[in-house]
């Protein structure tokens, strides 16, 4: 248990140190990009440039907090990016975008947007967040992120996340 | 003699910038209250001044300040005018309007027909897909079913708190027919007894409808 928490903390010291890209803009509108708040389901290692999949058998989902759960409101998100690394040969990088209801038990997550090529050393998932809504504050929004497991030595990896919207 | 037309002069002028400024302005913070011509006033920004010059420069600091807080403001009006262009803030569902819209959505598949050259198929490989994600996983699949544009699943948990836990994995799933998903569990009268759950897939995005 203490070895895991300790993980976690490493994780997310690395996260924050390697992944975040700031935020900045042109004129009329806001970027970030960031892998904080995600939260591992599996064997999550720490790695040079994100966190990848450490198991060699169990997927590894990664739950990452939209921002605006933490205070910001877009109006609406143009556009949601996952970039990693696709190490599997077998199986695919996943990604949704997902709604987990404040009031009842339940959520809402849209399709999965898939690497189409393996063992790729970078994807870019342009993922469909329509489940968001338009400015729905109430529930509580996230990225899942699906990381197949080892595939010979190559790991799955995320990279970072980046949010686009008008502010 | 000439000093007082200078003074009163002087007086007239930043009167007139004053309530120049005043009607530019708008300012929401009243001005400072007038000081006697022979008092000495110290303004917020830190300066001292002496006379009736004393209280009507105060008060043009106390508007300028009151200028660089108000929305009026270069920066305000932009923010006033992104702010406008939001959509508006839907208000909070309660439980029970996320409970009845859920019903409305099953009620609503329930009653589509089966479109022939889709559904069978569809229905099988979800079949397959939640067949397959349920060893090994505390729920049991019962049954697909898809429709016009839009699929149902029934899976079964141990009870009420086993499907509280684990539902996000029917939501997460890579199935081979990638639809919005979407997962809603009312509370039984019996929390202790197998529990049975519905997932509703949107295949819209698929369907082109």
């Amino acid at each position: 248990m203490k070895r895991a928490m300790i993980l976690t903390s490493a994780l997310a010291g690395a996260l924050g140190a390697t992944v975040w890209l700031g935020h900045g803009a042109g004129a009329d509108t806001y970027e970030h990009s960031t892998a904080y708040d995600c939260h591992a389901t599996g064997s999550a290692v720490d790695h040079s440039y994100g966190v990848a999949n450490g198991s060699w058998s169990s997927d590894l989902v990664l739950r990452c907090n939209a921002p605006w759960t933490e205070g910001r409101f877009p109006g609406h998100v143009d556009e949601l990016v996952v970039y990693g690394r696709d190490g599997s040969t077998v199986r695919a990088v996943g990604a949704q975008a997902c709604s987990r209801e404040r009031l009842v038990s339940g959520g809402t997550c849209g399709p999965v947007a898939s690497s189409s090529s393996a063992n790729v050393e970078n994807i870019t998932l342009n993922i469909d967040n329509g489940v968001w809504g338009g400015y729905n504050v109430w529930d509580f929004q996230y990225t899942a992120i699906r990381l197949p497991p080892i595939q010979g030595s190559s790991r799955s990896s995320v990279n970072g996340i980046r949010y686009h919207w008008d502010p | 003699m000439r000093a007082l037309a200078s003074y009163a002069g002087v007086a007239i002028a930043s009167a007139l910038v004053s309530a120049t400024l005043v009607a530019a302005v708008q300012a929401p913070t009243r001005a400072p209250v007038a000081a006697s011509p022979t008092e000495v006033v110290r303004t917020d920004r830190g300066a001292t001044y002496r006379g009736v010059h004393a209280a009507r420069l105060s008060a043009l600091e106390g508007r300028l300040d009151a200028l660089e807080r108000s929305d009026a403001g270069a920066g305000g009006v932009e923010a006033a005018v992104a702010e406008a262009a939001r959509p508006p803030v839907e208000p909070e569902r309660s439980a029970e309007q996320v409970l009845s819209q859920w019903s409305e959505r099953l009620g609503a598949h329930d009653a589509a027909l089966a479109d022939a050259s889709w559904a069978p198929e569809a229905t099988r490989s979800f079949a397959r897909d939640l067949d397959a994600l349920s060893v090994g996983a505390s729920f049991r699949f019962v049954e697909a079913d898809c429709r016009t544009s839009t699929c149902t699943a029934t899976v079964e948990f141990e009870d009420y708190d086993k499907a509280i836990a684990d539902f996000e994995s029917l939501l997460h799933h890579d199935y081979a027919v990638n639809c919005t998903r979407q997962v809603i569990l009312p509370e039984p009268a019996d929390p202790g007894v197998a529990y049975r759950a519905r997932v509703l897939f949107d295949c819209a995005n698929l369907r082109g409808s």
